[in-house]
């Protein structure tokens, strides 16, 4: 879907992070209030909004925006997994984009750490626990055993991706895991093992967070905001699961990694952009062998490239593709349903110029990806006006 | 066996759980379908390439009194009485 006319008016977030005390609402309405300082706006300029979770509760996004005020508009819930929040965005996308609405509200908010209690039933105890309690961690390690196997990439190579974001976080101030010295591949490998060969710091946490992006049309963020540099979305693709050989039948809940490159295909043709195109990307990185898939999937390296794409680091801040430069899931956090709405916050930050000491020099553009159990894929691009 | 891993952490977000590891992997039936499942074995019991049989295991009964079964696969091993287990 390509997206013309529609720009960033203002993003707001919450450090994700473990928030036992606040409730989903509370955190949402801080991500909200956040956002619409940040546009200049209040929520009576707000003419619609999608509201992202995945804990398994009803009415919660109806509730959290009741917490910004009552002005009577339209409100609708969206979840797709952890694609959530970049779903979230293209609705409320198209939803400028089509001339419905002049201002939308994309917010997401999620308690990871409430969901994990109900997942530790355990294996075992009735018919409908003993699929889903197999761990995402599995589902990803099975992708990395086939990669060593297919293409003598060893541990070390996923510890340097795991090292990278975990050293990115040390430089965002909203990033969960700010490290306080510079983690190295041996203390990667070191930490526990959770599923051959994924080690913990491959992984990211569990956390509870919120973020939300308000979306204008162009003309009116530039008239609400003059003289500060414009993000737009320009494209949006989300695909499910299409048959082919290899196709597993029974047990994935994470589709084929090939999803990956058919979605990022369609959106770099709506945008009439490419991967030579991107100054910076960001990735499902929830286990760090998956951000080395994604490198070639997104079309950043020909397929068996990856590894030296590591090896060169080419994807750290000051590389060629600088690839989850907040911390990516494994350290910026990963609470679900805001997850999406973060890269885009970090996004914008970036392609304003307001990203501090991991500014990607003279960012122009920007590749988000993610992909939701079921399963599902998302990428959407930005480019500064 | 097209894939495999061996889960050490059981149980999302938990630690303490009295439930051990367990394989999980990736079966290419002769038919065609690729299956994933639990695997039966310990974690240096498995390698990618490695001939697979299917398991039922009895987990006990359900509300309503019903057997709960579930499949697990494991590796093929060595002929007894000159045919495979």
């Amino acid at each position: 879907m390509r997206i013309d006319g529609v720009a960033v008016a203002g993003v707001g977030m919450v450090r994700f992070g473990r928030y036992p005390e606040r409730s989903p609402s509370d955190l949402a309405r801080e991500a909200g209030l956040t956002a619409l300082h940040d546009a200049a706006m209040t929520l009576a300029d707000v003419d619609e909004a999608f509201v992202g979770y995945i804990q398994p509760s009803p009415l919660l996004g109806i509730k959290a925006m009741k917490e910004l005020g009552l002005t009577g508009l339209p409100i609708t819930h969206v979840e797709n997994a952890s694609a959530t929040g970049l779903v979230a965005l293209r609705e409320a996308a198209w939803a400028v984009a089509s001339g419905r609405a002049r201002v939308t509200m994309a917010l997401a908010f999620d308690k990871m750490t409430d969901m994990a209690g109900g997942a530790s039933r355990g294996r075992g105890t009735g018919r409908d626990q003993i699929d889903t309690t197999i761990l995402p961690a599995a589902y990803f390690a099975l992708w990395a055993q086939r990669r060593m196997h297919d293409r003598g990439t060893r541990p070390e190579h996923f510890a340097a991706i795991a090292a990278k974001n975990w050293n990115h976080g040390a430089r965002c101030p909203l990033s969960h895991r700010q490290p306080d010295h510079e983690v190295t591949v041996e203390e990667v490998l070191a930490s526990r093992l959770i599923a051959e060969p994924l080690t913990a710091m491959m992984a990211c946490p569990a956390d509870d967070g919120a973020a939300c992006v308000i979306l204008a049309s162009t003309d009116l963020v530039q008239q609400r905001q003059p003289g500060r540099p414009v993000v737009l979305p320009v494209a949006s693709a989300l695909q499910s699961e299409t048959y082919s050989p290899g196709h597993t039948f029974l047990g994935p809940v994470v589709g084929p990694a090939t999803m990956t490159r058919d979605t990022a295909m369609e959106a770099y043709e709506d945008a009439d952009l490419g991967p030579d195109d991107i100054d910076l990307a960001f990735c499902h990185d929830a286990f760090a062998n998956e951000e080395l898939e994604y490198y070639e999937l997104l079309g950043f390296c020909a397929e068996g490239g990856a590894e030296r794409l590591v090896e060169e680091g080419a994807t750290r801040l000051g590389g060629r593709i600088p690839f989850n430069t907040d911390g990516g899931l494994i350290a910026r956090g990963h609470p679900g349903g805001p997850t999406g709405l973060a890269m885009v916050h970090e996004i914008v930050l970036q392609l304003r110029g307001e990203a501090g000491e991991r500014q990607v020099p003279d960012a122009r553009t920007a590749l988000a990806h993610l992909v939701g159990g079921g399963s599902v894929c998302t990428v959407s691009l930005f480019r500064r006006a | 066996m097209w894939t495999w891993t061996y889960v050490h952490v059981p149980l999302f977000a938990k630690t303490d759980s009295t439930v051990a590891g367990y394989g999980v992997g990736q079966v290419d039936l002769p038919e065609g379908p690729r299956i994933q499942g639990i695997l039966s074995g310990g974690p240096d019991d498995f390698s990618i390439g490695m001939e697979m049989e299917l398991d039922l295991e009895l987990l006990g009964p359900d509300r309503d009194g019903d057997d709960v079964v579930i499949f697990r696969f494991r590796p093929v091993t060595a002929p007894v009485d000159g045919q495979q287990r």
